[in-house]
């Protein structure tokens, strides 16, 4: 990191304890989620979901 | 009609619309990327956007969650009249947010954000306990591994803050006193935890939940950062009811009907951090069984 | 003095010969042994101090062992003088916004899913599952998907035979076209056709089984699972039938496709009128607590109960089946599993 950022100003103290993590995009962390678009909630970002238990056995 | 102010990708607003469904309540859910327009129409304000419209009468009640109202301003060329209609316009917009912040509602636009050191004041002021704190350009009054520096921004991420990569202000602690001196900083007193404890306060009711990490270095400090081999344990918890009744004279004072509160527990003391009117409170819900969503559907 | 606090998601059943530890948040459950279930209640009763002391020099060993692995476990933790009173338990409650949360179709022709369509939405259904014995072509899965754009279903399950045309470019036009469907089993499948990475915006899976509607209802260590939502829906309803409605093959309206009573006909009703009819809701609040030898069983939140398929051998005073499931080849007495397929008593299920 750059001296002070490169900032001509001071910054606070935490920036000296700053922690970096990879972008957003890279976070590995993250599950993927699939977005849906549901008219009667009126959303664009309607995430599938798998169900929270089994629904059918048979396998 | 119920309006709902959010952003695009809030699950929490997905569960409580869920709700309104099942109570049969009708709503208008806004996004973050609407502009409206102000319309009348005989007689009556009425607003408009590229995917909502509605009168300002035919709404009942308001959940301001995320995002916001915003409006399409029309510029005009001629200074004068720039300068006229840029408050014609303003005036309009004022009467309508007011209008809507004067109904039934949950969180509003204009006090969604609150100033931290006014609020660690205000719960000074109510009785609540706060690690001493202030603020300093050097390091003279700290004491080192005793004291804690944090932001008093609302967010602590800096997003592209060099090439892919974000930077995070978490709270840390200040081992070793600075020969520079540096912008005003935050600073508080570090205190033990036992644990920390996350508050929903929805309309005078309390519904907390106590965040243990158990010796764990990496959390010990900030929550946030979250250990995923094996995270916090995340259980149901009451305050003891005169820390109830001291958050709620806060809220009225910050005159917030909605809110989280963060707390920490050391000993017999409950030491009160902050409060964010618009926090996540979907983990709180789900890991104490709490019936959150429902409640705030019922309320609208 | 010290004392134990067990933590309040933290659910202890208790079985015939054993016991279930359930961690709702971290979503594992373990088997001990009984006594340990004694120790927990008497953690609850009295300090860690007392209670060693009650027990011979023997069990005292015992019991501080039982005593590390609830602190390593990390099932609760230790306070002084007293129990920390502000832990207040967890409430077991289960509120589900949607009339109905599920529904299981035996596919017979697409028409059937576009009449459903609007009961999908005012019933706020979240998931269907979708069994086919015809075996479904691209286009198929496609136009399944499609019909429930926009809709308010989260996620679309599907059985369908495997066939020839079925490769790496099939999936993937699958993969590029649909997006409600989360997951997908070919079966009748004797080889697969292409190793499955983890690539596709669904789970893929191929399997040899010649999977019949009536495979259904197994009850198998594989199919239990842990979590919050799962355990208090077990814990008040029916784990199988609660909140689901299932269209059989003729287009029957029914609580699963695979039971006996009908509700009326697709053709010539609506869910939602089949769903208000008497009796429709009537196995909804059957809990694992009321079945017989269920209620003995530690395993009784986890698993998933089936009406279809049971041993038929008890009826409570309201006229409900109340046995066993029939595939259920666990024994809460003996604490042992049991090809259920090769019990005499269950031979006639091989349809």
């Amino acid at each position: 990191m750059k001296e002070n950022f490169g900032e001509k100003h001071k910054l606070p103290l935490s920036f000296k304890h700053m922690e970096y993590c990879d972008h957003t995009s890279k976070r590995g962390d993250k599950k993927i989620i699939y977005i849906l678009k549901s008219e009667k909630y009126q959303s664009n970002f309607y995430v599938r979901e798998k169900p929270v238990k089994p629904l059918t056995r048979l396998l | 009609m119920i309006l709902i102010f959010s952003d695009n990708n809030d699950r929490t607003t997905i569960e409580v619309i869920r709700w309104l469904a099942a109570l049969n309540k009708d709503f208008i859910l806004v996004n973050d990327d609407e502009f409206f327009d102000i319309k009348v129409d005989q007689k009556r304000f009425f607003l408009q956007s590229q995917k909502n419209s509605f009168f300002i009468d035919d709404i009942q009640s308001v959940w301001y969650r995320r995002g916001g109202l915003f409006f399409k301003r029309y510029q005009y060329s001629n200074n004068s009249i720039k300068i006229y209609m840029n408050e014609t316009q303003h005036w309009l917009e004022d009467y309508i947010l007011k209008t809507l912040e004067s109904k039934r509602h949950i969180n509003k636009q204009s006090n969604s954000h609150v100033n931290k050191l006014l609020v660690l004041e205000y719960a000074q002021n109510v009785g609540l306990n706060v690690p001493e704190y202030f603020l300093a350009e050097n390091t003279d009054e700290i004491i080192p591994g005793k004291t804690i520096t944090k932001a008093i921004t609302g967010n602590a991420s800096l997003d592209n803050i060099s090439e892919n990569k974000d930077g995070m202000l978490y709270t840390s602690i200040i081992d070793k006193k600075e020969k520079e001196s540096f912008f005003i900083s935050f600073f508080q007193e570090k205190i033990e935890k036992d644990f920390e404890i996350r508050t929903f306060y929805l309309n005078g009711e309390c519904y907390s939940m106590a965040i243990i990490s158990q010796n764990d270095d990496q959390t010990k400090t900030d929550f946030r950062k979250y250990n995923n081999e094996k995270p916090n344990r995340n259980i149901r918890y009451s305050l003891p009811k005169d820390i109830e009744v001291k958050i709620q004279k806060l809220m009225q004072i910050l005159d917030l009907n909605c809110g989280s509160l963060d707390f920490i527990k050391s000993s017999d003391c409950y030491y009160f951090l902050e409060v964010n009117p618009v926090g996540q409170f979907a983990n709180v819900a789900y890991h104490c069984n709490y019936p959150l969503f429902k409640k705030i559907a019922d309320y609208l | 003095m010290r004392y134990f606090n067990v933590f309040s998601n933290i659910l202890v059943t208790k079985g015939a010969c054993r016991i279930l530890i359930s961690d709702l948040q971290r979503n594992v459950s373990e088997l001990y042994p009984l006594e340990l279930y004694d120790i927990i209640q008497e953690l609850k009763n009295d300090c860690i101090e007392n209670i060693i002391d009650g027990y011979d020099e023997e069990s005292q060993v015992m019991v501080k062992e039982y005593l590390n692995i609830l602190l390593q476990n990390e099932y609760g933790f230790i306070t002084e003088n007293n129990w920390d009173k502000n832990f207040s338990a967890l409430s077991y409650e289960y509120d589900e916004p949607s009339i109905l949360t599920e529904i299981f179709i035996e596919f017979s022709e697409i028409s059937v899913l576009r009449k459903i369509k609007r009961s999908v939405e005012n019933l706020r259904i979240k998931h269907l599952v979708l069994y086919s014995t015809k075996k479904f072509t691209a286009e198929d899965f496609i136009e399944i998907d499609q019909i429930f754009a926009t809709s308010v279903l989260s996620g679309i399950e599907i059985f369908s035979p495997f066939h020839e045309d079925v490769d790496k470019l099939f999936v993937n036009t699958l993969h590029k076209n649909t997006e409600r469907i989360y997951n997908i089993i070919f079966y009748n499948c004797r080889k697969k056709p292409f190793k499955i990475k983890d690539e596709f915006r669904f789970s893929l899976y191929f399997t040899e089984e010649e999977v019949k509607i009536s495979s259904c209802g197994k009850v198998d260590l594989k199919y239990f699972n842990t979590n919050i939502s799962k355990v208090t829906e077990a814990v008040n309803h029916n784990s199988c039938l609660h909140k689901k409605i299932g269209i059989d093959i003729n287009g029957n309206i029914k609580n699963c496709p695979l039971m006996a009573e009908n509700f009326g006909n697709i053709n010539n009703i609506s869910l939602e009128d089949a769903f208000i009819k008497p009796g429709f809701r009537k196995y909804w609040n059957l809990t694992k607590d009321k079945i017989e030898i269920c209620k003995d069983c530690e395993f009784r939140y986890v698993c998933t109960d089936c009406r279809a398929y049971t041993e038929r051998n008890h009826t409570n005073s309201e006229g409900l089946d109340t046995s066993k499931p029939l595939k259920c080849g666990y024994d809460p007495y003996t604490g042992k599993w049991e090809a259920w397929s090769k019990s005499p008593l269950k031979t006639t299920i091989k349809t």
